[in-house]
């Protein structure tokens, strides 16, 4: 068999592809280090070939010669700690795949479709007087920054469906006509439930864009939850960083009494706030290659933490006897504490692959769930006894709607995960269950914003 | 093929594998590929390293400067990184040789003369 062969990589193309992008994902290596060890694995092939191996065959040598590929790229990280940093931030993740933004402009578009979200947001302001922007930003805030994001998500996306992005610009479109004809009157309690409601319907379905063709199936669903959950998570750090910087800024131009200071901040605060919603969507996207998510550690980390503070909740009211006459703020706190609940266990089995059994995890997650049944339970016997007691109100019925969603949610969950962990059942379903609580709570976060206003008059 | 394959110890390995690159790399510049098999030749087969962990290491003697590679083309078209030793790398091979010889010498005085072995078929 000795004398000239065709090139090595013939017919190799597939595996070696798969083998370049196997690679190319593990953190602390390059695509120069690939193209180094890419090298390396086809000389090997050619020699292995000249004495009689098949392509296939010599591959696989190759291959396994070249030694486990986490060990190797474990070697490459303790070469260049600082890759696994730099590479964060400096070099392209994957290549784009035809008919998407290239990955070079990933962080130019959305540093400039930030600013853009950040100017819009901070423009208007300027041609208003104090009234006519508590009214106006109530109201807007979310029509201002999202259509920046969606652009960018579209552009970004691999696919993109015509009739998805319609009916997007449907719901976007048809929202803000009708949130700016509401006539809100005082006490004005349903424009602040449109205020707080309608970002979290108009965000989720913004996953329209991010999930282009396959929006449709409700599994790929689960995707934007992730992106949602990782973005939040970025959002916050971020938002917590600038504070603190801009804040020991604005007190040394304070100290030396420069001119026009709070005009500047009255400009940097709205404007990064915004485009940080934009960068956060970078973030997600770039650093997903490169480390453990992470809404999946800190859920996993808050779970023995949330079963505590409810079963410890759980235990006062119960002993203290007090089931109606809980305070309006304790209600709203545990609401919330709820709502973060069905959160960490929404990303917590978002997190979970089907094949690798952490049931010690599970199980924790189980008892959490348990608890927050019963918790909300109580929350719903106290809030109905409010509700007969002082008569509805927009509010009251909004956070009723809300807590029975999540029992339900929490319900199914742990109905769900009791099959998983007593009857050894396949986690399918707990995915499937958990996938309908994003488009079920989008759903009437969109009727508690643009529903509640008419039907209680705009009060 | 020698005296057949001999397992270093990982703290062998990793004391021995700077002289070894640097060694085969003062007859020139040289590509991954082929200096594991130099290594392999030079040793008589002897040592054989986990192929993938030549670059690791390789990256690491450029970090500390006594190597340079530089991007080249193969026979196939392909990339193709070539590496070359620098004066200072020629100086920190010869004052591991001078300790390898030391512990070489010290070593060849003290152990027992070898078992001589059964001739194999």
């Amino acid at each position: 068999m000795i004398g000239p062969l065709p090139p090595a990589a013939e017919g190799l193309d597939a595996p070696l592809g798969e083998w370049r992008d196997m690679m190319t994902r593990r953190p602390g290596i390059t695509t120069e280090d690939v193209d180094e060890l890419e090298d390396h694995l086809l000389s090997e092939v050619h020699d292995l070939r000249r004495v009689g191996l098949s392509p296939e065959e010599a591959f696989l040598i190759a291959v396994r010669r070249l030694g486990s590929p986490s060990d190797v790229a474990r070697e490459y990280g303790a070469v260049h700690t600082d890759r696994l940093w730099r590479q964060l931030v400096l070099t392209p993740s994957e290549p784009s795949p035809a008919g998407s933004l290239p990955s070079g402009w990933d962080l130019p578009a959305a540093l400039g479709l930030g600013l853009l979200a950040g100017l819009a947001t901070r423009i208007p302001y300027s041609f208003m007087d104090g009234g006519t922007a508590i009214d106006f930003y109530p109201r807007n805030l979310a029509f201002l920054v999202l259509p920046f994001l969606i652009v960018y998500l579209a552009a970004r996306a691999q696919t993109r469906s015509r009739s998805g992005l319609t009916l997007l610009l449907t719901v976007f479109a048809a929202s803000a006509l009708l949130v700016n004809l509401y006539p809100f009157t005082w006490p004005h309690q349903t424009l602040w439930l449109t205020t707080l409601h309608l970002p979290i319907a108009l965000a989720s379905t913004a996953g329209i864009a991010y999930l282009g063709k396959r929006w449709r199936s409700l599994e790929s669903w689960m995707d934007w939850v992730r992106f949602l959950g990782e973005a939040v998570i970025y959002y916050v750090l971020i938002v917590l960083v600038g504070a603190l910087i801009s804040m020991l800024i604005m007190q040394i131009f304070i100290a030396v009494d420069a001119p026009a200071t709070s005009t500047v901040f009255g400009w940097v605060f709205p404007v990064c706030a915004a485009g940080a919603v934009l960068v956060c969507a970078w973030l997600v996207e770039r650093k997903k290659s490169v480390m453990d998510n992470m809404a999946p550690v800190l859920t996993a980390v808050f779970t023995p933490l949330l079963t505590l503070g409810l079963l410890s909740f759980l235990v006062v009211v119960l002993t203290g006897g007090r089931l109606i006459s809980l305070e309006r703020e304790v209600l709203i706190s545990f609401n919330g504490l709820l709502i973060v609940v069905a959160g960490v266990v929404l990303f917590t089995v978002s997190a979970r692959r089907p094949e690798s059994s952490h049931r010690g995890l599970d199980w924790m997650q189980l008892i959490l769930v348990c608890v927050a049944v019963a918790v909300d339970v109580l929350l719903l016997w106290a809030m109905s006894g409010r509700l007969l007691e002082y008569g509805t109100s927009p509010n009251k019925l909004a956070a009723l709607g809300c807590n029975v969603i999540l029992l339900a949610h929490l319900a199914g969950s742990a109905w769900h995960y009791v099959r998983v962990l007593v009857w050894q059942k396949p986690g399918l379903n707990l995915v499937r269950w958990q996938c309908w609580a994003l488009p079920v709570f989008g759903v009437w976060a969109a009727i508690v914003a643009l529903a509640f206003p008419p039907l209680f008059g705009f009060r | 093929m020698g005296d057949g394959l001999v397992n270093l110890t990982k703290d062998l390995v990793a004391a021995s594998a700077t002289p070894i690159i640097l060694g085969v790399l003062t007859a020139g510049e040289d590509y991954g590929y082929s200096i594991l098999r130099r290594i392999t030749e030079a040793s008589a087969g002897r040592i054989e390293w986990s192929e993938g962990m030549l670059y690791p290491l390789l990256h690491r003697l450029e970090h500390q400067g006594l190597i340079t590679a530089r991007w080249g083309e193969a026979t196939l078209g392909r990339r193709r990184k070539y590496y070359s030793i620098t004066p200072q790398g020629t100086a920190e091979l010869n004052g591991q040789a001078l300790q390898w010889r030391a512990v070489v010498d010290t070593l060849e005085g003290l152990f027992p003369p070898p078992i001589p072995r059964t001739v194999e078929a």
